[in-house]
């Protein structure tokens, strides 16, 4: 019975360890999914950073392979060969919403402080616990969404 | 009750305004699609609180259910209200028959069945054999009142209360149903131009047209509002609503108001295209 106890107490803390992931990791798993999964060039990790509720967040730098969704040049496209721009990417953990982790100052704060002026938007990385993480842009303000 | 409008020319104004509202008027044993219901017109709480802050519309409170004021109708006034559409709708039919039988006549001269000579005698033996006043008859339309005889001279309990005590009640009504911070969202997005419409059909509190929805598409899906400190984004409809957005061409759009400045943040949110 008491091994039991123990055997359930044990998994219940690596549990929450794995939910507590280090901000370094949730990082790295990102810049590691966008350069071997989503084949983004120029991935690197941005020294400025945030501290928000017990956490540093900190921002990834990297561009995309082709062309994405909402691009900000659409009018003033001429040359195939231009290079994408450069993106700006939060990671986040799915479980941190939990934890009033994400809320709107947190975005407000991330604007504000840790995106560069070059770009007007913020990519978020989401990350799930089943190994997915899904990419969402991040305007501030309200926005007309693609012409199509 | 939801707030309603029963005029037609009311209707046309709030338009104007940018309140489009929602028709829900149908009768019961003909219930109609959506697209061709009628007065009244459906408004969202938010329309009424911003119509009313602005003073540019009368809240009248009704009390009283449905049923109701159909039983404190006496016999002698019903009597009176159904003479009165009998004999607007019988005036209607002869408009109609009349007009029908007119074409009617014009259209049979055009193809030579008949012509200036053709006495009255003929044209009704005519008639008889092609079985047209029947036509006629199953082909009339029935009229129906834009505006309601009943509600316009019923007695209100708004007739004794101030303008401060409507708005009372019209906050109070408006924190039962929600959160007074979605208000100031609808607000802000109203003094941006854009016409806002109940938003259930996207999974959003309000869709945003950057216009009248006949002309335009609505580009946002709006949510509630959250609070800019203390709550988390629900990253799962987030994820849904973005997601879904990029089919609909909608961006999700979240907000909340900062209380210390009254500053309303919204952010827009959409699906980067991959992952």
């Amino acid at each position: 019975m008491k091994d039991i106890i123990n055997c359930r107490r044990e998994i219940t803390s690596r549990r929450l360890r794995k939910i507590r992931m280090a901000t370094t990791d949730i990082i790295s798993l990102v810049k590691n999914n966008l350069l071997y999964f989503q084949m983004w060039t120029e991935v690197e990790i941005l020294q400025d950073d945030l501290s928000w509720k017990g956490n540093s967040l900190r921002l990834l730098r990297g561009r995309p392979p082709h062309k994405l969704s909402n691009d900000v040049d659409t009018e003033h496209e001429n040359s195939l060969s231009s290079p994408r721009p450069l993106e700006f990417i939060l990671p986040i953990n799915m479980s941190q919403y939990k934890e009033n982790f994400l809320t709107l100052e947190c975005l407000s704060q991330t604007f504000t402080h840790l995106r560069s002026p070059s770009t007007e938007r913020i990519l978020l990385a989401i990350i799930n616990d089943d190994g997915t993480i899904v990419y969402y842009f991040v305007y501030k303000g309200v926005r007309k969404p693609k012409r199509n | 009750m939801p707030p309603l409008v029963f005029d037609i020319d009311h209707i046309k104004l709030l338009r104007k305004w940018g309140i489009c509202g929602v028709l829900s008027g149908t009768l019961p044993t003909a219930a109609q699609q959506n697209v061709f219901l009628s007065v009244p017109l459906r408004l969202m709480l938010e329309d009424v609180l911003w119509l009313h802050l602005n003073n540019l519309a009368d809240v009248k409170l009704i009390r009283q259910e449905g049923h109701e004021i159909m039983e404190g109708i006496t016999l002698e006034r019903g009597a009176k209200l159904s003479k009165i559409v009998n004999d607007r709708l019988n005036k209607s039919f002869e408009y109609q028959r009349k007009f029908k039988k007119d074409e009617h006549i014009a259209k049979l001269k055009k193809i030579g069945r008949i012509n200036d000579k053709t006495t009255a005698e003929e044209l009704q033996r005519l008639d008889k054999s092609s079985n047209n006043d029947q036509l006629i008859e199953s082909s009339l339309f029935i009229d129906i009142a834009n505006t309601s005889m009943i509600l316009r001279d019923i007695r209100s309990d708004s007739d004794s209360l101030s303008r401060d005590d409507i708005s009372n009640l019209l906050f109070k009504q408006y924190r039962q149903a929600g959160k007074m911070q979605t208000y100031f969202l609808y607000k802000a997005l109203r003094d941006q131009g854009y016409v806002l419409s109940p938003g259930g059909r996207f999974g959003g509190k309000f869709i945003a047209y950057p216009g009248d929805p006949l002309r335009f598409h609505s580009h946002l899906t709006i949510q509630d509002a959250i609070d800019y400190h203390n709550e988390p984004i629900d990253l799962i409809s987030m994820i849904s609503g973005a997601r879904l957005g990029t089919t609909v061409k909608k961006l999700w759009v979240i907000g909340g108001v900062a209380e210390e400045t009254k500053e309303t943040h919204f952010f827009s949110i959409e699906w980067a295209g991959f992952g």
